[in-house]
C-alpha cells in the first residue's frame, strides 16, 4: 500500500531483466506466459495512463528473452503508449 | 413465351415493362439516374469544449462525376432561424452548421469547406495590437498621479476617514493579483506590503470581541470596529445603481479567477470561465447564460481568435495590467472606503465589452450600447470623485480599442479551410481543430511605455500548421528531437515552469508492483499548474478525475495516485519528443498536451518521489 506524504526512494534498476523460461521482468514491465498467452505488462508512461497489458507472440517473448528485442520494441510493434 | 419456357418472359413484355417503369426512376437529363445516387448532409463544428457549431461556411462537394456543389450551399447559420446574438431563448436549433441534404452519385465524395476571403484578420491584428498599445500608455499616463502617490507615500495617501478600511484583505489581494497580472512598479508592491503589514498589526490590537466583529460581523461589524460609515461612501452608491441589489464584491473571486481563464487565450479555459460566470446574482448571472445558450456568431469568432491568435492574453493581460495600477488611493478617492466594490463590476463590464466587440457592438443587442451607458454612469458620479471620471476614460477608451476583434474574427472566419470525405446517404462530419494552448506574452509589454504589442498567430513553439502535420506524421521511434524546432530559449522557457516541482499521475499499483512512478520518458505536468487545478476543483476528487481525464473514482478509491517529484530529483527533464512509449496519438509536438496543458517527460528509474494527499483521498 501507498502511503501518503511520505518520500519513497526507489532503488535504481537500470536495465536488469529477470527471466525465467515462461517470464521476463524488466524494470517497470514484464511478459509473462499466462493461460497459454505471452502477456506483455508495462507501466504506461502517459500521464494517467495506468499498468496496461497486451498480449504478444511467442516469437515476440522469445525474441525479446534473447535479447533481439527490447520492450520499446514491442511498444513500437503494437502501437502501445 | 418464347421459348416456351412458363418463366422466361417474351422479349415485347420485358420491353413494355421497362418502358412503364422507366419515368420513375431516370430523373433530370443531366443527373445521375437515381439508383446511382445518395445524399450527403453536412455537419460542421469546432472542436472544443462547446463544440460549437460551424456556420455559414461555404460548401464544395465534389463527387466521382465532378464538382456538384461549388460554394453555392453554406452551412446553417443563426440567421436562417431568424435569430441574432443573445436573443430570447428558443428551443435547441440543432440544425445549426449543417447543410440540407445534397445529392450525390454512388460512392465517395469530397466535401471541403471554401475560404472565403484573407487579409482581414492580419490587417485587424496589427489594429489591435496599435490601439491596446496605445490604450496602455494613454491609461497609464491618467493613473501615474495615483502611482506615484501610493509609491511614495503608501497608506498616508488615503485620507485617515478613509485610512481603516484599507486593510479589509484588499492589499493582500492586490499583491497576489499584481504578481500575476505584472505591469506594476516594484515601489507600488512594496507599499501594498506595507499596507497590509499595517493592517495585520491594527487587527493584532483589537479586542477579541472587536475581532470576532470584524472577522463574523459582515459589513456592519467592520463599521463598527473600523468607525467608517459605508452609507457615506460612494461605493454603495456604485453598487446600486450599476447591478441593483447584486452585490458582486462576494463574487470578486469568481470573476478574477474567470478573467485568469481568459487571459489564457485557451479555447475551453475561456468557455469554462465564461460558463462560471452564469453563477453571479441576479441579472449579471442570467446575461451571461442568456449569451452563451443563445449566442452563436460571437462565439464562432472567440473560438477562432483563441485558437488562431495571441490576442485575448493580451487584451486582458493589457487591461488588468492597467487596472493593478488603479492603487488603493485611486479607489479610495471615489469609495470612501477603500474596498474595491467598484472593480468587480468594472470587470464585468470589460468582458461584455470584449462579446459585444465580436460582432462590432451592434450585433447583439442585449448588449448594445451598455458600455457606453456604464461609461456615461461613472462620469455622472465623477464630480464627487476625480478617479470616477479617470475609470470612465479609461473604460472607455478600452472600449474603442478592442474593436478590432471583430475584424479579426470575421477575417479568420472567412479564411476557415477544411475538408473530408463521406459515403453517399451518409453525413460528412467536419470537426474543426482549435489550438488549446497559451502564448506567454512578453511582460515588457505591460507597464508604461513598455514595448509595442504584437497580435500574432498562434504558432506551437514557432512550428507552422505543415511542420506539426510532418512531425505527427513521423512514425513513433523516428520523429525529430524538438531542438531541431524549438529555440533553446523556448526549450528553457518551457522547463521552467517545473521549478517547483513535477507532478504525475500513476496508478497505486505501478508503485507496489515496480516501485517506480513511472518507465523511463514518463510524462509529467508542473507542480504549479497541478495546484491550479485542484484548487479550480475545490479539492474535490471527482472534478479532479473529470480534468485530468481519469476514470470516475480512481483517485478516490486509491487505484491511482499523484506522485510528486522535486526539483533536485529530476532525472532527464525534457521536452517530449514523441517517441516516447507514453506518447499516445493525441500527442502534439512543442511540451503543451493538445488540451493546452504544459507538459514534460523524464527518466523515473530510480527517481524519489511523494504520494500527496489530494483532497479527502
Amino acid at each position: 500500500m501507498v502511503e501518503f506524504g511520505k518520500k519513497i526512494y526507489p532503488p535504481k534498476k537500470g536495465a536488469t531483466v529477470e527471466k525465467t523460461d515462461t517470464s521476463i521482468k524488466g524494470p517497470h514491465w514484464s511478459i509473462t506466459l499466462i493461460d497459454g498467452k505471452y502477456v506483455y505488462e508495462y507501466v504506461s508512461g502517459s500521464h494517467g495512463g495506468g499498468i496496461k497489458r497486451h498480449v504478444v507472440s511467442k516469437e515476440d517473448f522469445e525474441a525479446v528473452h534473447a535479447g533481439r528485442m527490447t520492450d520499446y520494441d514491442l511498444a513500437l510493434k503494437y502501437d502501445l503508449s | 413465351m418464347a421459348d416456351g419456357s412458363p418463366q422466361t418472359p417474351a422479349p415485347s413484355a420485358v420491353a413494355a415493362q421497362a418502358r412503364a417503369g422507366a419515368p420513375a426512376a431516370q430523373g433530370d437529363m443531366d443527373r445521375i439516374c437515381l439508383p446511382c445516387a445518395g445524399l450527403i448532409r453536412v455537419e460542421a463544428c469546432y472542436r472544443d469544449a462547446w463544440t460549437t457549431p460551424l456556420t455559414n461556411a461555404c460548401v464544395r462537394v465534389e463527387d466521382s462525376t465532378g464538382v456538384v456543389v461549388d460554394g453555392a450551399v453554406r452551412t446553417e447559420p443563426l440567421i436562417a432561424h431568424g435569430l441574432k446574438d443573445g436573443d430570447a431563448p428558443t428551443a435547441p436549433l440543432t440544425t445549426m452548421g449543417t447543410t440540407p441534404p445534397i445529392e450525390v452519385a454512388q460512392g465517395t465524395s469530397e466535401v471541403t469547406l471554401v475560404p472565403q476571403g484573407a487579409g482581414e484578420a492580419d490587417a485587424g491584428m496589427g489594429d489591435l495590437g496599435a490601439a491596446l498599445a496605445g490604450f496602455r500608455d494613454d491609461a497609464l499616463v491618467k493613473l501615474q498621479p495615483y502611482v506615484l502617490e501610493w509609491e511614495a507615500r503608501g497608506l498616508l495617501s488615503i485620507p485617515e476617514a478613509r485610512f481603516r478600511g484599507v486593510g479589509k484583505g484588499l492589499s493582500a489581494w492586490y499583491q497576489g493579483e499584481a504578481d500575476f497580472w505584472g505591469g506594476v512598479s516594484d515601489r507600488a508592491v512594496a507599499a501594498y506590503q506595507n499596507a497590509q503589514n499595517w493592517h495585520d498589526a491594527y487587527v493584532a490590537r483589537q479586542s477579541p470581541f472587536e475581532q470576532g466583529m470584524m472577522q463574523y460581523g459582515g459589513p456592519f461589524g467592520a463599521i463598527a470596529v473600523y468607525g467608517t460609515s459605508l452609507v457615506e461612501t460612494a461605493a454603495e452608491t456604485v453598487s446600486d445603481w450599476i447591478s441593483g441589489a447584486d452585490d458582486l464584491a462576494a463574487y470578486i473571486a469568481t470573476i478574477m479567477a474567470a478573467m485568469r481563464d481568459l487571459a489564457s487565450g485557451t479555447v475551453d479555459l475561456m468557455e469554462a470561465a465564461l460558463d462560471s460566470l452564469r453563477a453571479l446574482p441576479g441579472e449579471t448571472g442570467r446575461l451571461f447564460a442568456q449569451l452563451i445558450d443563445n449566442g452563436q456568431d460571437w462565439i464562432e469568432r472567440l473560438v477562432l481568435i483563441a485558437s488562431e491568435t495571441n490576442a485575448f492574453e493580451y487584451v486582458f493581460h493589457v487591461f488588468m495590467a492597467v487596472a493593478m495600477n488603479m492603487t488603493p488611493n485611486f479607489w479610495a478617492e471615489m469609495a470612501g472606503v477603500v474596498s474595491g466594490f467598484l472593480l468587480p463590476e468594472v470587470l464585468i463590464e470589460i468582458i461584455l465589452a470584449v462579446i459585444a466587440a465580436f460582432t462590432g457592438g451592434g450585433g447583439i443587442a442585449l448588449l448594445a450600447g451598455r458600455l457606453a451607458t456604464f461609461v456615461a454612469k461613472l462620469r455622472g458620479l465623477a464630480v464627487k470623485a476625480k478617479s470616477l471620471g479617470v475609470l470612465a476614460s479609461i473604460v472607455e477608451a478600452f472600449g474603442k480599442a478592442i474593436t478590432a476583434l471583430g475584424k479579426i474574427g470575421k477575417g479568420l472566419h472567412d479564411e476557415i479551410e477544411a475538408f473530408t470525405r463521406a459515403g453517399a446517404d451518409g453525413v460528412a462530419r467536419i470537426r474543426h481543430r482549435v489550438n488549446q494552448y497559451k502564448v506567454e506574452i512578453d511582460p515588457n509589454t505591460l507597464g508604461m511605455n513598455g514595448g509595442n504589442i504584437r497580435i500574432t498567430r498562434k504558432r506551437r513553439a514557432g512550428l507552422t500548421d505543415e511542420k506539426i502535420k510532418e512531425i505527427v506524421g513521423t512514425p513513433k521511434g523516428q520523429r525529430p528531437d524538438p531542438s531541431t524546432y524549438m529555440s533553446k530559449a523556448e526549450i528553457d522557457e518551457h522547463l521552467a515552469k517545473f521549478d517547483d516541482g513535477a507532478v504525475r499521475v500513476t496508478p497505486a499499483s505501478a508503485i507496489d508492483q515496480y516501485g517506480t512512478a513511472g518507465p523511463p520518458g514518463g510524462f509529467v505536468m508542473p507542480k504549479s499548474e497541478f495546484d491550479n487545478l485542484v484548487q479550480k476543483s475545490g479539492g474535490n476528487l471527482a472534478n479532479i478525475e473529470k480534468r485530468l481525464g481519469l476514470d470516475a473514482g480512481s483517485l478516490s478509491n486509491g487505484e491511482m495516485v499523484a506522485v510528486r517529484i522535486d526539483p533536485e530529483d529530476f532525472n532527464g527533464l525534457r521536452i517530449p519528443s514523441g517517441n516516447e512509449l507514453g506518447a499516445n496519438s493525441h500527442w502534439l509536438p512543442g511540451g503543451y498536451t493538445s488540451g493546452g496543458a504544459p507538459e514534460a517527460v523524464m527518466d523515473f528509474d530510480g527517481v524519489p518521489f511523494e504520494v500527496m494527499k489530494i483532497g479527502n483521498q
